[in-house]
Order: structure tokens, then C-alpha cells, then sequence
């Protein structure tokens, strides 16, 4: 059985795609959906039927952000702006996490009796596992785009607060790591050439996670230049 | 009729002040009634109308306000403010040449001998 009240409510969580809509629109346009939708049931049609075509007749998500985006402009980008900030604090975090992954398991190791090759294998899939990981998440956040509404603006400054403080601490923990590495190298020199060769692997995956995001930026905005450049 | 977007730019201005200069209206019958008048051969995507007519208000044409309408429900009316008269106006004018020049070009029969 279709129910509308839902059908509605859905359609106005989905609605604000670019966060260029105000609440005040979103009410505006919901007055007029069913308006449409009451007219179109006098005609005879179904609830369904007639929140179908009322809906597609108001235009799709994408047209509506757009058209919208381009009288709000400075709320899009103040939106633009956090999420930027966000961004650089999480990678921030994420790349001291990585270093902290690659440091952490070779100092930890170098306690085992297992050989370089080991040591070697199991902190660059400790590291390649770390990368996916983040992949998937970042996927994740993508693709479950509704999730960032659903999130409390309470728990919104509560992450960004954890952002703030987390890369902070990884920060220091990484600080204080170098002796221990130091003292892992003084004690077993032969350790350093493991060392040179996971390094080698760090870089070379920030290397391809750099490169990657440019190409996504770059990708991005020439694909939504004629949003942007309203 | 498939207009194209500048095309409904443009006359979105005139047609809405145009409306409204027959009485106070809400987004939903301002769509209705330009679709009675172009007998449903202009298709706006009805969402379109929206910021133009925030736009519109931004500028001072027109003003808005929250009503509780006969349905119960409550509805976003517009109403032209002397300002706009003035802008619907000079709107009228500048169509006005327009559509003079068309008509003479289109009523013109070529020679043929």
C-alpha cells in the first residue's frame, strides 16, 4: 500500500542534494506538490500516480538545487567552506594514522623472531588495509549521502570537536614513537633497510592518494562548472 | 513546445508580474494560470518558478507572506509592490517592440513577380 504522508517525507529528506535550499523553500515547495497532487487526484488519479507525476513535473533534485543554488549562493558556500575544513582536518588525521600504522607495526614486530621479509609483508598490508579501509568509509559517506542529514547537529560539532583533537594526539603519539624507533635501529642497524623499504611504500601509496584526489577535484569541477560558475 | 531556458529567463519576469497585477497569488496558480494562457505549450519545470520569484522578492518587486488557505493548509502569497508596477511597465514596453517587430516581419508577403 503506498502511503503518501511517507512518499512526501521522503521526497523532502532527499530535496536539499546541494544545501542550497532554506527550510522555508522546502515547505514552499511541499505546499505546492500537494496542491498538484490534490488536483490530480480530483482528476481520478491514485495517491500514486498523482505523487509521480506531481513530483516529476516540479522538477528533478538536480534542476531544483541548481535553480535554487543560484539565489543562495553564500549559504552554498558556507557549506562548501565546512565541509573543506573538515576535510583537511580528517586528512590530517588520516595520514597520521598511517604513519602511526607503519611505525607502530614495525616497532612492534622488530619484538618477534620473524624475518625482514616478514616484517616487511605484514606492515605493508597493515598500511594497504588502512588505505582500504578508508576507501571504503569515504565510499560509504558517499554513497549514503543522507547520512550527513541524519546526523544530529549536537553530534555534527561533537565529531568536529574529535577532529579538532584526535589528529592532535596521533600527532604526539607519532612524536613519541621516533625513540623507540630510534632505539629498535641503534639495537639492530640491519632493521633500517626494512625501514627504507616500508617508507618506500608509504610514500609511493600517498603519492597515488594524492594524484588520485587532484584527478577527482579536477574531474569534479569540470564536470559541475556550469553550477559553480553561476 | 519545448522552450529553451533563456527563453523562459526571460519571460518569467513579465509573466509573473503580469500575473500578479491581477491579485495576490501563490507559486502553484501562478503556474496554472500561465499554462491556461500559453494553453499548455510552454512546459516550465514547475520548481523553476520558485527562485524567480524569490528573486523577484529580493529585489523588491514583489512581497511574500505565510496565509493559512481555504484547504487549511498553509500557502506562500505574493503580491506586486509598487516597485514592480514600474518594472512590469517598462517590461511591457520592451515586449511590446519586440512583438511589433515580429509581427510586421512575419505579416510581410515577399513579392514573387
Amino acid at each position: 500500500m503506498f502511503d503518501l504522508a511517507n512518499a512526501i517525507t521522503n521526497w523532502k529528506s532527499q530535496l536539499n542534494i546541494n544545501h542550497t535550499l532554506k527550510n522555508e523553500d522546502i515547505a514552499e515547495l511541499e505546499s505546492h506538490l500537494v496542491d498538484e497532487i490534490d488536483a490530480l487526484q480530483i482528476k481520478g488519479l491514485s495517491s500514486e500516480e498523482s505523487f509521480l507525476i506531481a513530483t516529476k513535473r516540479l522538477g528533478t533534485n538536480e534542476v531544483l538545487a541548481e535553480e535554487f543554488g543560484k539565489n543562495n549562493l553564500p549559504s552554498l558556500w558556507v557549506h562548501r567552506i565546512t565541509w573543506m575544513f573538515l576535510g583537511t582536518l580528517m586528512w590530517g588525521m588520516a595520514t597520521g594514522l598511517f604513519g602511526f600504522i607503519h611505525r607502530g607495526t614495525l616497532i612492534a614486530l622488530q619484538h618477534t623472531s620473524l624475518s625482514k621479509a616478514w616484517i616487511i609483508s605484514i606492515c605493508s598490508v597493515a598500511m594497504i588495509a588502512f588505505v582500504a579501509g578508508i576507501g571504503f568509509l569515504v565510499r560509504g559517506i558517499i554513497h549514503g549521502s543522507a547520512l550527513n542529514q541524519r546526523i544530529s547537529s549536537l553530534k555534527r560539532w561533537g565529531i568536529f570537536a574529535l577532529l579538532l583533537i584526535i589528529p592532535q594526539l596521533i600527532g604526539v603519539t607519532n612524536g613519541i614513537m621516533i625513540r623507540p624507533l630510534q632505539k629498535v635501529i641503534i639495537n639492530d642497524p640491519s632493521i633500517l633497510s626494512a625501514f627504507s623499504f616500508t617508507t618506500f611504500i608509504h610514500s609511493a601509496i600517498s603519492l597515488i592518494i594524492k594524484i588520485a584526489m587532484i584527478y577527482f577535484v579536477a574531474w569534479h569541477f569540470s564536470k559541475n562548472r556550469k553550477t559553480i560558475a553561476v | 513546445m519545448h522552450l529553451s531556458k533563456e527563453l523562459v529567463a526571460a519571460s518569467a519576469t513579465p509573466l509573473v508580474l503580469s500575473v500578479l497585477s491581477q491579485g495576490d497569488s501563490y507559486g502553484y496558480a501562478i503556474i496554472k494560470r500561465v499554462s491556461e494562457l500559453t494553453e499548455g505549450e510552454v512546459q516550465w519545470s514547475d520548481g523553476m518558478l520558485y527562485p524567480v520569484l524569490h528573486r523577484l522578492e529580493k529585489q523588491g518587486h514583489i512581497v511574500s507572506e505565510w496565509k493559512k488557505a481555504e484547504t487549511g493548509r498553509r500557502r506562500k502569497y505574493y503580491r506586486l509592490e509598487p516597485g514592480g508596477l514600474a518594472t512590469l511597465k517598462e517590461e511591457k514596453k520592451k515586449w511590446t517592440v519586440l512583438n511589433n517587430a515580429l509581427s510586421t516581419l512575419w505579416e510581410e508577403k515577399p513579392c514573387l513577380i
